[in-house]
């Protein structure tokens, strides 16, 4: 709970995915003045945080592809009431996984060698480039889950449902439409 | 005494990534990185793949901009 608004406190994180499950939320339109009465926003990848604040309901969209994911999602996690793996990225890996069948050497090799043209090789960014993972992994491998809401993107009803589930106390229902 | 600014994270973009400002012994900028820090491969997790999944897939590069890159693909 919020300790000036008394409201649960609502946040979104954004890992390795597109963003369209963040988009599918905006999508929500005028149901946001409504959930924006009900919940006080306290992250979002918009917001400007060094430490991930205390959260009620963080929403991650994504999976965990750097170390910097990795990091991330455990300070998240050790600071959330109820994590849910926000759409098919945090739930299964989906689109970003696919880079599970090469080796993190081929991946970046195709990038930033083989398809280069101006400039030829992987950049190395000092060191404050984020290492890739060797596997992409779902959010609930690195840390626990409390909910799953799946979707390519989950679709803005969907994401209502769930939300308006959650805040009344019941168990959230995913059903909707999936990849697509 | 030189020193590097790091920006992050950096919040009014699509997409994930820091800067890097170095400022040299006089306080002046004497240079600025731009760092994107999101890479998934497209390049190469399209290969062999049929080519029907490609629209589906390529949508998928950018949630905010898919329609381009469906387009594209």
């Amino acid at each position: 709970m919020d300790r000036l608004t008394g409201k649960p406190r609502l946040a979104t994180v954004w890992l390795g995915g597109c963003s369209g499950c963040h988009m599918s939320f905006l999508d929500l339109d005028e149901r946001l003045i409504d959930l924006a009465g009900r919940v006080e926003f306290c992250a979002s990848p918009f917001t400007d945080y060094k430490d991930f604040p205390e959260a009620d309901i963080t929403l991650v969209e994504g999976a965990v592809a750097n170390s910097e994911h990795l990091s991330h999602i455990r300070s998240v996690r050790e600071r959330t009431r109820i994590l849910v793996s926000f759409g098919d990225c945090a739930v299964t890996g989906n689109v970003t996984a696919l880079r599970n069948l090469f080796s993190v050497e081929d991946v970046l090799d195709r990038a930033y060698r083989e398809n280069s043209t101006v400039v030829i090789g992987i950049p190395c960014g000092n060191a404050i480039l984020p290492q890739l993972l060797p596997r992409v992994r779902p959010v609930h491998e690195v840390v626990k889950v409390d909910h799953f809401l799946p979707g390519c993107p989950p679709s803005a009803d969907t994401i209502h449902a769930f939300l308006m589930d959650l805040l009344d106390g019941r168990t959230p229902s995913t059903e909707g439409r999936r990849f697509g | 005494m030189a020193q590097r600014i790091v920006i992050h994270p950096v919040t009014r973009i699509e997409g994930h990534a820091k800067i890097s400002i170095y400022v040299d012994d006089a306080g002046e900028v004497s240079s600025a990185q731009f760092h994107v820090t999101e890479f998934r491969g497209f390049e190469k997790i399209c290969e062999g793949r049929p080519f029907h999944e490609m629209p589906g897939l390529m949508s998928r590069v950018c949630g905010i901009c898919p329609v381009s890159h469906v387009l594209a693909s």
